[in-house]
């Protein structure tokens, strides 16, 4: 049976339609994005690993070499059973520099255009082909199916249509750091289809042409040598090779590289691959050997590379082959899009813009746009070339292999980029070169001799056969070996540049690098003056303005460490758009750092913390550990109930924790990085006068704030650390604020309680003292009734208004007493005797007949700045204290002094003493060894914390059975 | 299938794993999850070039043998592939 060119083409066109709407519908966001993000559609879109040489070339590679076909699919599970430590790494490192191609990632590590450039030429030569393998396979699938030669036409509208497919879904947006759904969705149906039809033909195989396993049993059991041919390269010298070179090209291929990596959405969706992929591997590759079978068993005289499509020419309905056939073309043409992707993103960022740096005055992004597309254009009709000029002679599996030796090459210098941070740029470069030599002496002219390209090379094989060794394998060790060799040896030989160990630190996860230097432009604005020289001024907006938006910053910052955090996004940016080694050049260039700057501890601080939190899944063992120890400290440092505020050398803030915020209501982000003096007021003063004081206490400030008044008592200390970092020198001090404003409150309430609770002791006394001039008044009135002399009334009437002055004088004393004091009511000048007076007027009231005697010791002219009410209830509760301790006939003096610095008070009575155990408690509030309802235990508390509002001072000297004395100092009024 | 490579790992592992630091202050700081998902990968990968790139090859290649001996071993090594992803999952999950 064969099938019309016109039906088969018509098939292809139609089949490439419904890719193109499958693309299109994800990329208008028809489809869900659920689904467009399932780690099933990343399984299969790697599925484009798998080519025409799997679909149609694995038969024939069973056929000539039994399960070597296998070897290819093993290495790929091999490397993503590695995936935590190879491709996991990878990935992390291209998501977070924005890094789409293998060259990239090279040039990013090496710091070298030359090497993007060395390793993009390389992936090109490399991948021609492998392009080339995919254009043949299609129309031989062709030639197969209609049996006459299929005109070079066809091939050419093929690449044309793959041209425009590559050019509308992959190189659609502006900017190629942008992901492709449509054309991931695309390729990852294209997987699908494969896997379908391929099992579709194997089960046609088994059932259409075997008749059931059963009678495929037989078969065997009567051709013993087939699985014995199966069997035969196991172990073999080629089986170790091809392995290793599956190993390498499951992720160095451009095609897989992209996908695995450019077009990666989540890293999750990697680790499902990570046996998803695999599984899909050794389902589409199951069929094999049952097709070969069947091929065998029907005596097909063509070539094993195309039994897939002959078996169900032979026997099956027209549809099966038309579907096989379309199986074909989603093998070819998944391949081809996306390496020619990869290479043309690669081409661009390290050919062209190298060679050809636009002219600011044009766009940017539409000149990219337009070169990548004209990139693809160009790859794809080179693949053409390499097809048309090639003769047809090697296999398919033979044309895939020769690319999987090219990529092999980059493996030195991958595990050079993530573990070795020693490796230089002409170590890389020198094994690269080796490496390509070896590659092109001995496979690329064998081939190019072998197709008619050149008629004279030098016979490879007399060394081949000198050493034993297969083809691959001589290719393979003697290239890797001399490109590890000279990586190496260059490597230990040659020196670092400072640029190049800092993209080395970046790419070993192990080691963090602080952001250093400081920004010569001053703010976005200038960002976007100086970048706009080099991208032009609307590119250069749109990436100022990009980056922005990615860090939440505002376009009006200004702080150091904020822009220097921005200069590092719109670097991470460029390096999307025009690859790493030009945007490093331009940032490098334009947005130049200050040499003399130092790094603000702060920014130190906060890169390494970001950059733990980043690399938290990474961390194990002791950073680990070490890790959660300092988040631990972090979270006490937070939740810490007292305001604390750490200052780096310069006066920045670095710390300013919870309970900081909360009392100054400035949020950390705004105030770390600033020095003290930014804060706004009253802050500023407050902490930035506290900071360059030289007393390391300050108590009771007090502060208007928010129309209220608040008291604070600040502690600092300086820290003298070590380095904490390589760029950063040791911090400056710590701050410790605690709010007293609360506490002040309570202690007027207290102090008011106090109060009310001494007038309830006075009552008795006091209503002894206004009960006798109420006597005396009413006696004056009753006899005032019989006076008749004007003399007498008058005296009467004068006697009346003495016992009811006496009378106001005690209700007043009561009422001064009683009043809730404000603790912000006014300081003013006193006598301190008028004071002490009043005092003991009261305590007279309370203690009247308790035969005590007081006297008061005091200059009348001993002036105090205070708050008389609350320097009245300190004597008050002092005086009180000293009654309740004396007995009868004994005397309390009250005696005050002053110096040229300070006044003196003393309350000095005969009394019981303080018992020894009670000294300790004797200012906290409610401890009294009075009985049960004498008193609250309040007073000496109170008293002290009146006395250190005054900035006064208390002490005691007692001793039980001789009496005490009580000494309070306060600073002189001048 | 997941016990049998507990105990395949244990046996690969067991002797080399050191003494960890538990501190009393966070109680999940023990050895990380995502470590053990890790050093499962690592161990298939292991087996997988134990059984495939090594003399050991020899064992399953032999005459008699069925056709798909290779592909049961491959399903094999994708086991325990799968049951180090979904342990490592369940691991990190809250």
């Amino acid at each position: 049976m064969t099938l019309e060119l016109s039906s088969l083409f018509t098939a292809g066109f139609l089949y490439l339609v419904l890719l193109f709407l499958i693309a299109y519908v994800t990329d208008r966001g028809l489809i869900p994005e659920q689904w467009v993000s399932h780690p099933l559609v990343y399984t299969l879109s790697l599925g484009v690993y798998a080519t025409s040489w799997t679909y149609y070339g694995s038969v024939g590679f069973a056929n000539s070499n039994g399960y070597l076909f296998l070897t290819i699919y093993l290495g790929v599970t091999l490397a993503f059973a590695l995936s935590p430590i190879l491709l996991r790494p990878i990935l992390r490192l291209t998501s977070e520099y924005q890094l789409s191609s293998l060259a990239d990632l090279f040039a990013f590590r090496y710091r070298s255009q030359a090497v993007g450039v060395l390793v993009t030429l390389f992936m090109l030569i490399g991948a021609l082909p492998y392009i080339a393998l995919q254009i043949r396979a299609v129309t031989q699938s062709l030639q197969e199916l209609t049996q006459e030669a299929p005109p070079h036409i066809l091939a050419l509208g093929f690449c044309i249509t793959l041209t425009t497919f590559a050019i509308l879904f992959g190189a659609r947006h502006i900017s190629p750091r942008q992901k492709h759904r449509g054309l991931v969705m695309a390729i990852a149906f294209e997987s699908l289809v494969k896997l379908v039809t391929l099992l579709g033909v194997g089960v046609f195989a088994l059932f259409g042409v075997f008749g059931g396993p059963d009678n495929l049993n037989q078969w065997l059991s009567q051709h013993p040598d087939a699985i014995e041919k199966l069997y035969e390269p196991v172990g073999g010298s080629q089986w170790g090779t091809l392995i290793f070179l599956a190993f390498g090209a499951a992720f160095l291929l451009p095609r897989q590289f992209h996908m695995l990596f450019a077009e990666n959405l989540k890293e999750d969706n990697l680790r499902v691959a990570s046996w998803s992929f695999p599984l899909f591997l050794l389902l589409l590759n199951l069929p094999i050997p049952v097709i070969l079978w069947a091929g065998h068993y029907l005596g097909l005289g063509t070539d094993p590379d195309y039994y897939v499509l002959s078996i169900t020419l032979s026997q099956g309905h027209s549809w099966m082959p038309m579907l096989t056939f379309i199986g074909g073309i989603s093998a070819a043409s998944a391949m081809v899009i996306i390496t020619t992707l990869a290479l043309s993103s690669m081409c661009m960022n390290h050919l062209v813009l190298p060679a050809s740096y636009p002219d600011p005055r044009v766009n940017l992004y539409y000149w990219l746009l337009w070169g990548r597309r004209l990139m693809i254009g160009l790859i794809i009709l080179a693949g053409y070339s390499f097809y048309a000029f090639l003769e047809h002679r090697a296999g398919l599996a033979q044309l895939g292999l020769i690319s999987f030796v090219a990529v092999a090459q980059f493996l030195p210098g991958i595990v050079g980029l993530l573990y070795w941070r020693r490796a230089t740029r002409e170590g890389v470069i020198a094994g690269l070169l080796a490496g390509i030599t070896i590659w092109a002496f001995t496979l690329l002219v064998p081939m190019l001799q072998h197709s008619g390209f050149i008629e004279n090379a030098y016979p490879i094989s007399r060394w081949q056969e000198m050493l034993g060794l297969d083809h691959w394998s001589f290719a393979t060790f003697w290239s890797l070996s001399l490109n590890s060799l000279l990586f190496a040896m260059v490597s230990l030989a040659t020196r670092q540049r400072n640029e190049e160990q800092q993209a080395a630190a970046s790419c070993c996860s192990s080691v963090f690098v602080p952001l250093t230097g400081v920004v010569t432009a001053r703010s976005p604005e200038e960002f976007k003056k100086e970048l706009g020289v080099l991208l032009g001024r609307s590119t250069a907006e749109k990436e100022v303005n990009h980056a922005l938006s990615d860090l939440g910053m505002s376009p009006t910052e200004t702080r150091p460490a904020e822009l220097r955090r921005l200069r590092e996004r719109i670097e991470r940016n460029l390096y999307g758009l025009i690859g790493p080694q030009m945007s490093h050049l331009i940032v490098n260039q334009k947005l130049a750092l200050d040499p003399e700057a130092r790094t603000a501890l702060a920014d130190s601080m906060r890169y390494v913390e970001e950059r733990l939190a980043h690399s938290r899944s990474v961390l194990h063992g002791l950073t680990r550990e070490l890790d959660n120890l300092q988040r631990y400290q972090r979270q006490i440092l937070e939740d810490l109930p007292l305001g604390a505020c750490a200052l780096g050398q310069d006066g920045e803030i670095i710390i300013w924790n919870q309970a900081m915020e909360d009392t100054t209501g400035i949020d950390a982000g705004t105030t770390i990085g600033h020095p003290l003096q930014q804060l706004p007021a009253p802050w500023n003063d407050l902490l930035g006068g506290f900071a360059r004081a030289a007393d390391n206490h300050s108590y009771h400030l007090e502060v208007r704030f928010a129309g209220k008044t608040r008291w604070f008592n600040l502690h600092k200390a300086v820290i003298e650390a070590p380095q904490i970092s390589t760029t950063s020198e040791a911090p400056g001090m710590v701050i410790l604020m605690e709010d007293l404003t609360q506490m002040e409150n309570l202690e007027a309430e207290l102090a008011h309680s106090d109060r009310l609770a001494s007038i309830g002791r006075l009552a008795a006394g006091v209503a002894h003292e206004i009960g006798n001039p109420v006597t005396g008044i009413a006696s004056i009135a009753q006899n005032l009734k019989y006076e008749e002399e004007p003399a007498a009334i008058e005296q009467s009437a004068r006697d009346i208004l003495t016992q009811t002055k006496r009378i106001t004088d005690i209700v007043q004393s009561l009422m001064n007493f009683s009043r809730s004091s404000g603790a912000d009511r006014p300081r003013e000048k006193v006598p301190l005797r008028e004071i002490l007076e009043d005092a003991l007027a009261l305590v007279r009231l309370m203690h009247k007949h308790d035969g005590l005697n007081y006297r008061i010791d005091c200059d009348s002219g001993i002036i105090l700045r205070a708050d008389r009410q609350r320097l009245s209830q300190v004597f008050v509760n002092l005086l009180n204290n000293a009654s309740d301790a004396s007995s009868k006939g004994d005397n309390i003096q009250v005696a005050a002094r002053q110096d040229t610095h300070q006044v003196s008070i003393e309350v000095i009575d005969q009394g019981s003493g303080i018992p020894d155990h009670f000294r300790e408690q004797l200012f906290e509030p409610f401890a009294t060894t009075k009985r049960t309802g004498k008193g609250t235990g309040l007073g000496l508390a109170l008293a002290r914390n009146i006395i250190l509002d005054h900035n006064g001072h208390i002490e005691i000297d007692s001793a039980p059975g001789r009496g005490t004395r009580v000494i309070i100092s306060f600073p002189r009024e001048t | 299938m997941e016990k049998l490579f507990n105990i395949l790992l244990s046996r690969f592992t067991e002797p080399c794993v050191m003494p960890t630091v538990r501190l009393c202050y966070f109680p999940t700081m023990a050895r990380t999850p995502n470590n053990d998902s890790t050093d499962k990968s690592l161990v298939t990968a292991f087996i997988l070039v134990l059984f495939f790139a090594t003399p050991f090859a020899g064992l399953w290649a032999r005459d008699g043998y069925a056709w798909y001996v290779p592909y049961v071993l491959w399903l094999l090594i994708i086991a325990l592939l799968a049951v180090a992803h979904f342990r490592g999952r369940k691991d990190r999950s809250p």
